[in-house]
């Protein structure tokens, strides 16, 4: 029953307090302003801080007197939605999901260092590894491939610069962008 | 005498080299996106979007359009033959559809769909041409509070479409509308939860927002689901297609005009995709079509209804944000995002030049040709473009977060965009873990700015007085319907319950 009660109210407790927070905030959003009195700059986040703060009470107060009644799953979840059913939407594992973030924290992180090029080889390995394609041969080729093809399109048709990293991964990717015609 | 006269002038505009090039590119996109189960027509559009920034203007525009266009219809195809649809909105067509095909009349299906695309494409493209100018001659009446109560209106409507927790949607919302009042406010110019992040300054660019929420966020719930729908199940049905005989459209006239009618009005209300418009017109048929009892086992009217629907929405969304510059979509959206990228603001304005005026009926003309290109790849290249669902979904996820990733990071040059990017994406994870509907909040996020500066002037120019909302005539009437919208279901739902309490006291 405890864990019920906590997993229905938890997450409108968090945002709850969130929304305390950036609304103890907007003090110092109206005091940099001058204060102007009730119209100003804080005056519409507050507004949509007060809503959300209401229901956000509403709702994990709902949920928690609903849990604490013992009432049936089906009443405190809402029920899927028709068209959700019908595509067929499957139990989403954390720990995948959490691997394909800390993928990208890192590639994003490694961007300025280690440059376009090496940084997205390994990034692509691994999402696609991720997603289920396991065949090592095919996953190199592809990985090299699909860098390939971004580095040639953004740098080539789009003209974006591209990070090119530092030290010796500058020299991989200068000599990679030489091989696609970007000087 | 006007219209015709700027259509004819979009019309030779849309069939210069580039224009047409552009557009059935973007057709092809959009046939690809929508047929692979995880992609989708927002998705393709937002793909598509970097692509744009070293583009004239109309090429731009007409590429994106034509993917929005094309991903309404070729979504019918891996439904009705291999039971995959690949977008909420195709669900519908999937009950009747594979009803034929198991009964071996695919080829008829198919013929009803493309019909009923191309019905619905050519009428509410016409239909919404010709209203662009009566529209935008209301829009140049508009003051900050009926464009305060439009906006409020395609709020509310979002919400009470958005799932079956209206709480749960308002919340989604107002935290869309909080992330778009971070950075410097733009009518006082204080610094707004900013935390003294010199990134956080300008503002979250809601084109971020909309990647990470539906690309990088949606890619993520698919990895963490296993990418399950990987191979093309064989149905033994051909990819043929049999158009039906003049005499049996004509039986159906009722539910073309039915269908035709609610996807245009339904795609002008901001919040309601063409995934709402293609349910609705199917349970409206299924309540007051003729053969309504016998929607769900395989009859044409089935397939008709909903694919009509959801093609005439878009020109139903794509005239509002003409006109008004208010973006009822995630794919509209992008299109707004497009037109600032090249300095255009989209409102009743573009009217008042003649310039952009021509830019704006090119635009229109080219829904015209959309719908008919379309519905000729539909018909000559499907069986090319099936091909993409072989394609391994691992390779498709990774190529879709970089697209996703290198498409941010090319706005601005930036890697803060991609930063916000990863945030966005990792929060459409956790609400969908916790039942919240993603789209209010991408909606709010879309709409807060335009919201808050017609609040604002109205609070300023009416001393703070709220009742103003409720004063005039368009923005009462606006407001009046937003709170209905508010209500009904609310009602539906108090109803329900009373009468399933009432139904268990009689069982008891």
């Amino acid at each position: 029953m405890m864990s019920v009660l906590v997993r229905q109210v938890a997450p409108y407790a968090v945002i709850l307090v969130v929304a305390l927070a950036l609304l103890q905030r907007t003090v110092t959003i109206a005091a940099a302003a001058g204060g102007q009195g009730a119209i100003g700059p804080a005056l519409w986040p507050r507004l949509i801080l007060w809503l959300l703060i209401a229901t956000c009470a509403y709702e994990g107060l709902r949920r928690g007197w609903v849990a604490l009644r013992g009432a049936p799953a089906a009443r405190i979840v809402a029920a899927p939605e028709p068209q959700q059913d019908a595509m067929e939407t499957h139990e989403s594992d954390p720990r995948v999901v959490a691997l394909c973030v800390a993928a990208t924290v890192l590639y994003v992180a490694g961007l300025e260092t280690v440059g376009f090029f090496l940084d997205t080889i390994w990034f692509v390995a691994t999402l696609m590894w991720a997603g289920r394609f396991r065949r090592p041969v095919a996953l190199a080729a592809i990985s090299f491939g699909a860098t390939m093809f971004f580095m040639i399109v953004f740098m080539r048709v789009i003209f974006v610069s591209l990070p090119i990293g530092t030290g010796p991964f500058a020299s991989v990717s200068t000599a990679i962008m030489r091989l696609i015609g970007v000087h | 005498m006007n219209t015709l006269h700027f259509l004819a002038i979009g019309m030779a505009h849309v069939f210069t080299f580039q224009n047409l090039l552009m557009m059935t590119i973007g057709l092809l996109i959009g046939m690809a996106v929508s047929i692979m189960p995880g992609l989708g027509l927002v998705m393709g559009v937002v793909l598509a979007l970097p692509f744009t920034y070293s583009m004239p203007l109309e090429p731009s525009i007409i590429l994106l359009t034509a993917i929005y266009m094309s991903g309404t219809y070729a979504g019918c195809f891996t439904t009705i033959l291999y039971r995959i649809p690949g977008e909420p909105m195709d669900v519908p067509l999937l009950w009747d559809g594979w009803g034929m095909t198991k009964r071996g009349e695919s080829a008829k299906a198919l013929g009803w769909a493309l019909v009923a695309a191309l019905f619905g494409g050519l009428v509410s493209s016409a239909v919404m041409t010709t209203l662009a100018v009566p529209l935008s001659q209301v829009a140049l009446r508009f003051g900050a509070p009926e464009y305060f109560a439009a906006v409020f209106f395609g709020l509310t409507t979002v919400v009470a479409l958005a799932g079956n927790s209206l709480p749960n949607a308002l919340i989604s919302l107002f935290i869309g509308l909080l992330v778009a009042t971070v950075g410097i406010d733009s009518t006082y110019g204080a610094d707004r939860f900013t935390f003294g992040s010199t990134i956080l300054m300008n503002g979250i660019p809601y084109v971020m927002v909309l990647v990470g929420m539906y690309g990088f966020g949606e890619i993520l719930s698919k990895l963490g689901q296993g990418l399950q729908v990987s191979e093309r199940p064989d149905s033994g049905a051909k990819v043929k297609t049999s158009f039906p005989s003049l005499r049996e459209m004509w039986a159906l006239r009722a539910t073309f005009v039915r269908s035709t009618v609610l996807g245009t009005v339904l795609g002008a209300v901001p919040g309601s995709g063409a995934t709402i418009t293609s349910f609705v017109s199917y349970a409206i048929e299924k309540q007051y079509g003729k053969r309504g009892d016998r929607i769900g086992t395989g009859i044409p009217e089935g397939i008709v209804a909903p694919q009509i629907a959801s093609t005439a929405s878009v020109a139903g969304h794509l005239v509002p944000l003409l006109t008004l510059g208010i973006p009822g979509s995630g794919a509209t959206a992008v299109i707004l995002a497009a037109f600032l990228l090249h300095g255009v603001q989209p409102g009743p304005f573009l009217f008042e030049d003649p310039n952009s005026t021509i830019t704006v009926y090119t635009i229109m003309a080219s829904m015209f040709v959309a719908v008919i290109g379309m519905c000729l790849m539909g018909f000559l290249w499907i069986r090319v473009v099936i091909k993409v669902l072989t394609i391994p979904q691992g390779i498709l996820a990774a190529i879709v977060i970089m697209f996703s990733l290198v498409g941010a990071y090319a706005d601005r040059n930036s890697l803060s965009d991609m930063w916000i990017i990863v945030v966005f994406g990792a929060i459409a994870y956790v609400f969908e873990r916790f039942k919240l509907p993603v789209s209010p909040m991408v909606l709010g996020a879309i709409l807060g700015p335009i919201a808050e500066d017609s609040f604002m002037r109205s609070m300023i120019t009416f001393h703070g007085d709220a009742t103003v909302f409720f004063q005039h005539p368009i923005s009462g009437t606006l407001m009046g319907l937003s709170i209905l919208s508010l209500i009904y279901p609310l009602a539906r739902k108090l109803i329900a319950s009373r009468v399933r309490r009432r139904n268990g006291l009689a069982a008891v």
